[in-house]
């Protein structure tokens, strides 16, 4: 059974429950390490202790090193200073080529650096959600100075393929930024490798706390810095450091080190079951190749239903399925998905579309439970208004 | 018992605090902005949370912008006023937090006249040289801190919004020392934006807000799904924003009797120091926040007296934390024309509610026999080490 009570919590792509440790390093950086890591002072070393040790943790799971490592207060944040940095940084020839199912952080920021004069090509994708290489290839070849492209969409949980992007990036010698939020802790990563400039994650979405993200930017990579003040990790970011939200980002870190490879085969496993069950449905659209999306993940569109009253319905019955239909920050505007239109969804699919997050707290009950309560809503709603 | 007298750098979290915000670390971990139950709870907690910090400084809830500290909140009132026009002119004091300092510089290699306006040797700004300065008719902003996070001192910021009101000029002041310290009224302040930060009320880092005037024409500094009101997007940081709000509303019932407190200490601390040889206090004649006093001792650079102290198990600054390390004599402290040598050697001490008259005792005990012989005896093997 899920937390909150009679909740079937399946949003973990919104926002993670805090995974083993966290809580306890939280409080331990919050009553006890509680000076401010840039005092010279005994306390405000103790508190950079904590700092560089999660460090250490976060930067081991990305393949990169702790030095490279930007706190921020976010993935957007990361994703707003990445994209801004870059275009600051290449100045009046800033290109920046990236991708039309992106997360709002990148395209609202894209389109402000595009009101600034920069240029910027945003690639479409295939009705699986993939970008294609090839077009990619050209727009780089069309003086790109940087690409950004999110290694798993926050909706679809489409995987893009970074490894390939990343060596056409090599090819091409052009900067890679990769939004990382929904991949970090469930897919493996490795900048070295995959040829990574610049990589946003998020705590909050690996059961770290909620206000703390950062960006690792690899040697020999311009970006210039957007927040200013006392000049703090290497003047790329100011402002004083959150030693407690930082010191659970490490543990969730560690936590996911250690566990990454058998959750997520469980996820899939459970993910696959629930997919069983709502396949028992007529007229239910499975978005993105099954084969290509990350284990977490199932997003459906289901046809004679109405979106907003499926939605509704899912989350206000017994038991409430906290779900969601496209993202957090799009869902609080109630625009219908632009990702899933971008795979050639009708408006209509697109709307009446749920997605489906899995995480730590979900087991073969909740699966259980959300499948049937799905299917019996779907069927009272298409009973209510007949092939609408 | 260690002994920390650095409030200005940051406060130890109240446990009250903490215990505010352990329901949204644990059970109620839901994304704001997600529509279901566990979204909407989350939302009511921030709006409660924004309801509070919003009474603390006399500001309607919706001038409430929250950020990720301080910082961002300087950075966002300098920069997201002048991303909405043309480069113009703005005005600051030369003794402003390095978060005003360096977003003025950012904004000056971006083609804006920044001008510091005259300060006296206590640190106040020339109320006439802001006159002069503003008649020009060529002025956006004028930022000016409300009251100063080395010396303590405190602006006369009627007669300072009096003067930019008249002029048809907006007014941010940095009131991030000053809310916890003295107290702050935004709308009987004449600012039209203000900064303020959590983790200087025993509140959690990594949170902050700029209170805003709406009729202030202003662009977000971080973009991507809309977050409050358009002005700050980004994952709301729950437990922090509650945190915050908790900090905020005990500050209300609890700022008069600790005030009160502090400036008992710190005046018994200032006695114990005139009484000593080859002492210069900073700002000793002007109005200044009640915890707050900074010093130097003849014969001692700050750094190397801070690190005598830090081996004493007590805890200071050599000026702000952010610039710690640098090893520079405080720009504050030469702005109001203290001869670099002198400034070169200033601590400041800082104290909270918590701290005891023992400790300032304890405090003045060991500072007196560092500072044997008026600060020309020097302990034989550390000496070079801390002589500036």
């Amino acid at each position: 059974m899920s937390a909150a009570g009679d909740v079937l919590y399946l949003d973990h792509a919104a926002t993670a429950p805090l995974a083993p440790g966290v809580f306890a390093a939280m409080q331990r950086a919050l009553l006890d390490t509680s000076a401010n890591p840039a005092s010279l002072h005994a306390p405000g070393r103790a508190a950079a202790d904590e700092v560089a040790a999660a460090a250490a943790g976060l930067a081991g799971l990305v393949n990169a090193r702790p030095r490279d490592l930007i706190w921020t207060s976010g993935a957007t944040e990361s994703i707003n200073l990445a994209l801004k940095g870059a275009a600051e940084f290449a100045g009046g020839d800033a290109h920046v080529v990236s991708v039309v199912t992106e997360h709002s952080a990148t395209l609202d920021t894209l389109d402000w650096l595009e009101k600034r004069g920069a240029r910027v090509t945003r690639l479409g994708v295939d009705d699986h959600g993939r970008l294609d290489l090839e077009a990619l290839d050209r727009a780089i070849a069309d003086g790109a100075t940087l690409v950004s492209v999110m290694h798993v969409n926050n909706e679809t949980g489409v995987i893009q393929e970074i490894a390939a992007i990343g060596d056409l990036c090599r090819e091409h010698g052009v900067a890679l930024h990769v939004d990382a939020a929904q991949s970090l802790g469930r897919l493996p990563i490795d900048m070295d490798a995959m040829n990574i400039a610049l990589l946003s994650v998020s705590a909050h979405k690996i059961g770290g706390p909620k206000g703390i993200g950062a960006l690792f930017v690899r040697p020999r990579t311009g970006i210039a810095a957007q927040l200013h003040g006392g000049g703090q990790q290497r003047g790329l970011r100011s402002g004083t450091l959150a030693t407690h939200q930082i010191a659970g980002f490490g543990a969730a870190a560690d936590h996911v080190a250690a566990t990454r490879g058998e959750e997520q085969a469980r996820l899939g496993a459970l993910r696959d079951r629930l997919w069983g069950q709502i396949d028992s449905l007529e007229g239910v659209m499975r978005n993105g190749a099954p084969a290509q999306v990350a284990a977490p993940f199932l997003n459906v569109s289901v046809a004679g239903v109405h979106g907003e009253a499926l939605l509704i319905g899912l989350t206000e019955g017994t038991p409430a399925l906290a779900v969601s239909s496209g993202a957090a920050c799009s869902a609080a505007k109630g625009q219908s998905s632009y990702v899933l239109r971008a795979m050639g969804r009708t408006p209509r699919e697109a709307g009446a579309s749920i997605r489906f997050s899995l995480g730590a707290n979900t087991d073969d009950a909740t699966i259980e439970q959300a499948g049937r309560r799905f299917v019996a809503e779907v069927e009272r709603l298409r009973a209510l208004a007949p092939a609408a | 018992m260690s002994i920390y007298f650095d409030h200005n750098a940051t406060t130890p979290m109240h446990p009250d605090v903490f215990e505010a915000m352990r329901p949204w670390l644990t059970e109620r971990h839901g994304n704001a902005s997600s529509l279901h139950r566990a979204g909407r709870e989350a939302r009511a907690a921030v709006d409660e949370a924004r309801g509070r910090v919003a009474d603390c400084v006399n500001a309607h809830p919706s001038q409430v912008i929250f950020t990720g500290g301080g910082t961002e909140a300087d950075n966002m009132a300098l920069k997201g006023v002048a991303a909405m026009r043309k480069p113009g002119r703005m005005l600051i004091s030369p003794i402003e937090h390095p978060a005003i300092t360096d977003a003025a510089e950012a904004l000056e290699r971006d083609g804006w006249r920044v001008d510091r306006l005259k300060v006296d040797s206590e640190g106040r700004v020339d109320t006439a040289d802001l006159e002069r300065e503003l008649a020009a008719r060529d002025v956006t902003l004028v930022s000016i801190m409300a009251a100063n996070n080395e010396t303590g001192v405190i602006q006369d910021m009627a007669a300072i919004a009096k003067i930019v009101s008249a002029a048809g000029v907006w007014l941010h002041t940095d009131a991030v020392q000053a809310i916890g310290k003295l107290g702050f009224d935004f709308a009987a302040s004449g600012a039209h934006c203000a900064s303020l930060s959590s983790h200087k009320i025993q509140g959690p880092k990594g949170v902050g807000a700029l209170i805003v005037d709406k009729q202030m024409d202003m662009a977000p500094l971080i973009h991507g799904g809309g977050h409050e009101q358009g002005l700050r997007s980004g994952s709301y940081n729950v437990a922090g924003i509650v945190g915050f709000g908790a900090a905020a509303k005990r500050l209300m019932v609890h700022r008069d009797t600790e005030i009160a407190h502090m400036r008992d200490l710190r005046d018994k601390l200032e006695a114990g120091l005139d009484a000593m040889p080859g002492i210069t206090r900073f700002s000793a004649h002007a109005e200044r926040l009640a915890n707050t006093c900074q010093f130097a001792v003849a014969g001692y650079d700050g750094e190397g007296l801070l690190m005598l102290l830090d081996r004493e198990d007590i805890a200071v600054s050599s000026g702000s934390a952010c610039a710690a390390g640098t090893g520079e004599p405080s720009p504050v402290l030469l702005a109001m024309g203290i001869d670099p040598a002198v400034a070169q050697g200033a601590i400041r001490v800082s104290l909270g509610p918590q701290n005891t008259l023992e400790e300032i005792q304890q405090f003045l005990l060991v500072l007196g026999r560092l500072s044997d012989g008026g600060g020309v005896a020097m302990p034989g093997s550390i000496s070079a080490s801390v002589l500036g």
